[in-house]
């Protein structure tokens, strides 16, 4: 039975090694499936797609994959627990016992840590510097859903909080886009590097735009203080609002260009977990980039359901790291592994 | 030139004779009782690592249940391959084993036996 998944699975493996051996492989697997449970056909799937990119890219790469896929799961698990709890115990006004803007101010110094931690350790800062990323950009998330109920004190432009809330957004952007660089140095860098700059330009782009596109709050007060706030258009731009509200800032805004920074991020994001990052998925980047500005655009008009929807690509990034982890300690538990890209090899660089 | 350990079991079983590809992972696994766990994937990777490297070649093809099947043999290549890993390997088992053996009883002068009673 060579059903349509594996038929799909088997296009991971290079088109002449396909139409040599896909049949047999897959008469081979579905020989192996017999008698088995569905959760270790569903891991026999999982390997053949493995398989197939170490065949593809070389074993190396999936080494890479699965190094900085362990980092990036085991965090994104930790971040998730952390934030759903800082979450459930903190008022509008604080995160956990801790005033927003010293939060931010505790993401800073992790996020230079990691920075320290690149440059002290290569090749372990390339994977620290993957989750920090996504440790900042879920942060940043958190706190610009924040930002939509707190008061005006935490709201007002050029306030530290605002500082810090795009500036550790686009470190860990600088942090993503040099995380592939002490991954070997190859290819790869020079492609990173080239998305670091055309994320740079769109940035840019974004960051001058923002006074004429954004639109601006504004509180209404009585006697008691704050009542609410709205938002008007900003018709000419300032030092002010082109400085302070930088890119990330209108995470919980409504602009005619919405959120492009936070959903290139969240790209490059994916990109590096499932560490696309590679001179044969520059293709893949360019989609995944132009999909998430699509998607930008597309949920920013459906107003209110917007702030949920942001969170879909950071679960899938979440959801497939889970599984790849799953997958991998089981694999380990399983004992002997040969042909692994990490384990049970008699010589490295065997055939 | 040192192989992987699924190119090793591959031409071990292909030195018996001719094996398609499950026969040669049914008999890795045979072989090796069950301790070395090849995927599908892996094996044919190595199956063509080593044709296009001569270790292996095609013997012959043929159908059952309407299914194709390619048997591999070993090549001449591929006999002394296996035989000068073999040679590679046993050379590196008796230096560990001496090594083992000067270091549980040459250095400290007690048997095993004994320090389990002490």
């Amino acid at each position: 039975m060579k059903t349509r998944r594996r038929r799909a699975l088997l296009r991971v493996y290079s088109p002449s090694f396909r139409s040599r051996y896909g049949d047999e492989m897959l008469d081979a697997l579905d020989a192996e499936d017999f008698g088995q449970s569905r959760t270790q056909r569903f891991a026999n799937d999982i390997d053949f797609a493995r398989n197939g990119v170490a065949q593809r890219f070389g074993s190396d790469v999936v080494a890479d994959i699965e190094g900085g896929m362990r980092w990036v799961g085991l965090v994104a698990l930790a971040t998730c627990v952390m934030w759903s709890t800082v979450s459930l115990i903190s008022s509008n006004q604080l995160v956990g016992p801790f005033p927003i803007n010293l939060r931010m101010g505790v993401l800073w110094i992790i996020v230079l840590a990691a920075s320290i931690g690149r440059l002290l350790l290569p090749r372990c800062g390339a994977h620290v510097a993957w989750f920090i990323g996504l440790f900042a950009v879920v942060g940043s998330t958190y706190l610009g859903y924040q930002q939509r109920e707190a008061l005006p004190s935490d709201l007002y432009l050029g306030t530290p909080a605002y500082l810090l809330r795009w500036q550790t957004a686009a470190i860990a952007l600088l942090l993503l886009l040099g995380a592939a660089a002490p991954i070997g140095l190859r290819r790869s860098s020079i492609v990173s590097t080239s998305l670091g700059i055309l994320g740079g330009i769109g940035l840019a782009i974004r960051f001058s735009t923002i006074g004429a596109f954004s639109l601006a709050p504004r509180f209404s007060y009585d006697a008691d203080g704050y009542v609410s706030y709205s938002y008007t258009a900003i018709r000419v731009p300032t030092f002010a609002n082109l400085v302070t509200r930088g890119t990330f800032v209108d995470l919980a805004r409504v602009d005619l260009l919405p959120n492009i920074g936070w959903w290139w991020l969240i790209g490059l994001i994916c990109l590096a977990s499932i560490g696309l990052l590679r001179p044969t998925a520059a293709v893949s980047a360019v989609v995944t980039a132009t999909v998430s500005l699509g998607a930008a655009v597309f949920f920013n008009g459906m107003s209110g359901v917007q702030a949920s929807l942001r969170y879909v690509i950071p679960t899938i990034v979440i959801v497939e790291s889970t599984v790849i982890l799953v997958t991998y300690w089981r694999r380990q538990q399983g004992g002997h592994e040969a042909d692994s890209a990490s384990a049970g090899r008699m010589n490295a660089n065997a055939h | 030139m040192s192989i992987s350990t699924t190119a090793f079991w591959t031409l071990s079983v292909l030195a018996s004779g001719p094996h398609h590809g499950y026969g040669i992972l049914k008999s890795i696994s045979e072989l090796s009782e069950e301790t070395v766990d090849v995927r599908v994937g892996a094996l044919y990777r190595t199956i063509d690592r080593l044709e296009s490297d001569g270790l292996i070649e095609v013997d012959h093809r043929e159908t059952v249940d309407g299914r194709e099947r390619t048997y591999y043999r070993l090549t001449p290549k591929g006999h002394s391959e296996l035989e000068s890993n073999l040679n590679e390997m046993q050379m590196m088992t008796a230096v560990a084993e001496t090594r083992l053996r000067k270091t549980s009883f040459g250095e400290f002068g007690i048997r095993p036996t004994t320090m389990g009673i002490l």
